[in-house]
């Protein structure tokens, strides 16, 4: 037996696909593929699946990860690639097969790509400056108190490492260097919209990729 | 692709999977190779609609047409329709992406009365005429099938063309009939001529309905002399050959039944005499072990999915079983899948299967004697005794089953107060027997659900004329129910007295209630049957709207001799059989089921002779 991890993307369609239904896409690619993996040996077996975060639903990445334990030695990690690309649904797609080096929990920041298509995209451009330039941006969100969730105004912007804006092919693209690791992670989702309300645009398309997440270090996560 | 606007509004939605398409084993065509386009419409939210047998077959089976291009549409949830209806987006299908406007048919499956709103809803959201007559030109024709349109005129107005019957082989003959009118330039009143002469295809426009004074149908008559004057079901002779699709769309939401299903047989032996789905689906034609066991492995295969079911009105009463359930337990154990099986009636297997049935895990027991004495049992022909359910529940006790789901009905013709209050005891005998078991599950308490739905008359049943209990009735049969019952691990659930009210109209309803249908979704109602949803005030004022009383249709007897809305279509059941079945259930007396003697029911006539009751018995 022997763990290994699965690079992939979720784009396209499969960017809607929540985390909870996402776990029974892969168990039942892997069954369609004939891919014999370690269950779990409880009363009841379940898949030993290890994902290294959740993604929000309606984000694309290029940069997910998830752990599984092969049983069948012979099978290559190329030949696992191919045959769980063969079965996957569009918009997920096996990039990489490796052993892992790093823990999830390493996890310390992600990079995030927001594209806009608007109407004015330089006036865009200043309005968004303004907001990540200035105080503070609350988002409204669950938090812990003890045992009890409740609804509390967070600042966002400490979360925001760094960013960049640009005009990229006539739309306008944030790029955007935030904390991601499992204590202090920033919702890119909640964040975008507070950004849209605070900097007061309107857009008629968005997209928001996760492109690559890294460790303290700024090495990428292996 | 799908439109921006639609993108835009995802992220704001709950379970937006369901609105995207692009499911493992959904069919993308090439728009410049598909000349008919199907739009497969579910009048249920996704979850309920991608658990849908009938669905799965006939999108399998539209889509390996070279040229026709079948896809799959829902009714968006509350959330949904809600942002759609303020951002001005039509409804459309999941595939393409495309508006259902853009599509040659919109099909509907009617599988029960409570969707009727929905379907105009749908209608509506999509830009579509509601009414067949305001809809022009040879696209979008509104085409419904399922179990429901066995008795139609409820909601004749809406619909262009109605298929009663098993699609299989009628849909592919509606389609081709289509093209051929598309490639020659011909009118849509031209293709629902043409429609019209196929086997199983009812076009309600081409029919004029005469009432009597009393609201009571008097004729139903052909408007053309090119339309039959009754129109018959259309059935498949040989399920063996039958197309049944190699894969399952899988979801990613996940649906209400999210398995592989493989289909045993169709109809039904029992004869139950409140059961549309076993009169309606008759013949018993069953398919061979060698036929399910191909397709079950086939499916699981191409799908992935860890759990199979088998899918009949009886699976018991499967000619086959033996052999079947045998070889399945060892194909499923072989690929790790969970065979999920009804309770079955295991006293007659072999030592061998029972050993291996008790291997396979299930989830819960559930029974349903339906009526809570054996004198009532009698009546509507269930044929479950007592000794049965007690023998039945006494094994699963000792197998360490704690808890029970037992299913009854209410409002039965011949019902009563007695009858109701045996409901609460046979539940109470069956959690007294737990404890007397001296090899109960130690330390542990069992748990009877009682499930009671009410009675509702259906047509083509021995029952179709008589009538549903009303309101009051019902809310007096409960109190009796509720203060019989003594034990407390006994729970009791029952549907509300108003939706059965509507239902009952609707199952029996003539074409007087189109405009209240209209109305009532007008009003708002959708979603009927779901309770958080339903709104009878909305239904209630359409009734007064339109002048119709709903009483008229639920909860009043026919007599024989009456002209029944329905009378036109012919789904081979002979009505002196219907009314004799009747008569014995008045008098408390049972009928064979169909292996122990023919009932000469007439369904064969449609299959050519064909039934497996008697040939496979």
């Amino acid at each position: 037996m022997r763990e290994v991890r699965l690079d992939y993307t979720k784009c396209g369609n499969a960017k809607y696909i929540s985390h909870l239904d996402l776990n029974r896409v892969f168990f039942r690619a892997v069954r369609s593929a004939h891919i014999p993996i370690w269950f779990t040996e409880g009363y009841n077996p379940k898949p030993y699946f290890r994902y290294a975060q959740s993604l929000p639903l309606g984000i694309e990445s290029f940069c997910e990860s998830l752990d599984i334990r092969l049983l069948d030695d012979n099978l290559s990690n190329s030949e696992l690639k191919a045959k769980l690309n063969a079965v996957l649904p569009e918009g997920i797609e096996i990039l990489r097969v490796h052993e892992p080096k790093m823990k999830p929990q390493e996890i310390y920041a992600a990079v995030y790509e927001l594209r806009y298509e608007l109407a004015d995209v330089s006036q865009a451009a200043v309005q968004i400056e303004a907001v990540l330039g200035g105080e503070a941006l609350y988002v409204s969100k669950k938090v812990k108190h003890g045992r009890k969730k409740v609804e509390e105004d967070v600042d966002v912007l400490p979360n925001v490492i760094t960013y960049a804006l640009e005009e990229e092919q006539g739309k306008l693209l944030l790029r955007l260097l935030a904390t991601a690791s499992q204590n202090n992670t920033l919702n890119v989702f909640l964040f975008a919209a507070a950004l849209e309300k605070a900097a007061g645009f309107d857009y008629e398309a968005r997209s928001i990729t996760k492109c690559c997440v890294v460790n303290e270090m700024y090495r990428y996560f292996k | 692709m799908r439109s921006k606007q639609i993108e835009k509004i995802l992220p704001f939605v709950q379970k937006p999977a369901r609105y995207t398409g692009g499911e493992p084993n959904s069919v993308v065509k090439e728009k410049t190779q598909v000349d008919v386009r199907f739009a497969f419409c579910f009048p249920d939210k996704y979850e309920i609609g991608m658990s849908h047998l009938g669905m799965k077959i006939l999108y399998g089976l539209l889509n390996e047409m070279p040229g026709v291009w079948c896809e799959r549409c829902f009714a968006p949830d509350i959330d949904m329709e809600e942002i759609m209806r303020t951002e001005g987006i039509e409804l459309f299908a999941l595939e393409s992406g495309d508006a259902l406007k853009d599509f040659d048919f919109i099909g509907f499956t009617l599988q029960y009365e409570m969707c009727y709103t929905n379907v105009l809803n749908m209608l509506s959201l999509a830009g579509i005429p509601l009414l067949s007559k305001d809809r022009e030109g040879l696209q979008n024709i509104v085409i419904m099938g399922g179990p429901c349109v066995c008795n139609p005129e409820p909601i004749a107005d809406f619909a262009d063309v109605i298929c009663l019957g098993e699609g299989e082989e009628l849909l592919p003959e509606v389609v081709e009939c289509y093209r051929r009118c598309k490639q020659n330039g011909e009118s849509r009143a031209e293709f629902l001529r043409k429609a019209a002469q196929i086997e199983g295809v009812y076009i309600p426009s081409f029919y004029e309905v005469e009432y009597y004074e009393d609201n009571t149908v008097k004729e139903v008559i052909p408007k053309y002399d090119f339309v039959p004057a009754t129109v018959k079901k259309r059935v498949v002779a040989d399920l063996d050959k039958m197309y049944f699709p190699e894969t399952f769309v899988v979801p990613f939401v996940q649906a209400v039944h999210d398995r592989a299903t493989a289909e045993v047989f169709r109809g039904c032996i029992r004869g139950c005499r409140f059961c549309q789905a076993g009169f309606i689906y008759r013949p018993i034609r069953e398919k061979s072990s060698e036929t399910v066991r191909r397709q079950s492995n086939t499916l699981c295969e191409n799908t992935g999915y860890e759990e199979l079911s088998l899918c009949s009105l009886s699976t018991s009463d499967y000619s086959d079983i033996e052999t079947l359930l045998s070889e399945l337990i060892d194909d499923c154990e072989a690929e790790k899948v969970n065979l999920s099986l009804p309770s079955l009636r295991v006293d007659n297997f072999s030592e061998s299967l029972a050993e291996k049935l008790a291997k396979v895990r299930r989830s819960g027991l559930t029974f349903a004697p339906e009526a809570g004495t054996q004198r009532l049992r009698d009546a509507i022909n269930k044929n479950v005794s007592e000794e049965e359910l007690m023998n039945t529940c006494r094994k699963a006790f000792l197998g360490g089953w704690t808890l029970v789901k037992l299913y009854f009905m209410m409002g039965l013709p011949t019902e009563t107060e007695e009858d109701v209050a045996g409901i609460s005891a046979l539940a109470d005998k069956v959690a007294e027997l737990f404890y007397q078991l001296p090899d109960r599950p130690k330390g542990r308490n069992v748990s009877i659900n009682v499930s009671c739905a009410s009675f509702i008359p259906k047509p083509f049943t021995p029952f179709q004329w008589e009538a549903a209990d009303d309101s009051e009735t019902l809310e007096r049969k409960k109190e009796i129910l509720l203060s019989a019952n003594k034990s407390k691990r006994v729970s009791i659930s029952y549907n509300n007295s108003t939706d059965t009210l509507i239902e009952a109209v609707l199952a029996k309803g003539s074409r007087k209630l189109c405009p209240v249908v209209l109305q009532a979704f007008q009003n708002g109602c959708k979603f009927d049957s779901w309770d958080e949803y339903f709104n009878y005030e909305g239904w209630q004022k359409a009734f007064e709207s339109c002048g119709v009383d709903p009483k008229f249709f639920a909860n009043r007897k026919i007599p024989f001799d009456e002209v029944l809305p329905w009378d036109h279509l012919d789904y081979s059941i002979r009505k002196d059989y219907l009314i004799s079945e009747n008569k014995k259930a008045h008098e408390s007396i049972t009928s064979p089921h169909c292996r122990q003697k023919c009932a000469a029911c007439g369904a064969d006539k449609l299959s050519g002779g064909v039934c497996h009751a008697r040939s496979k018995a």
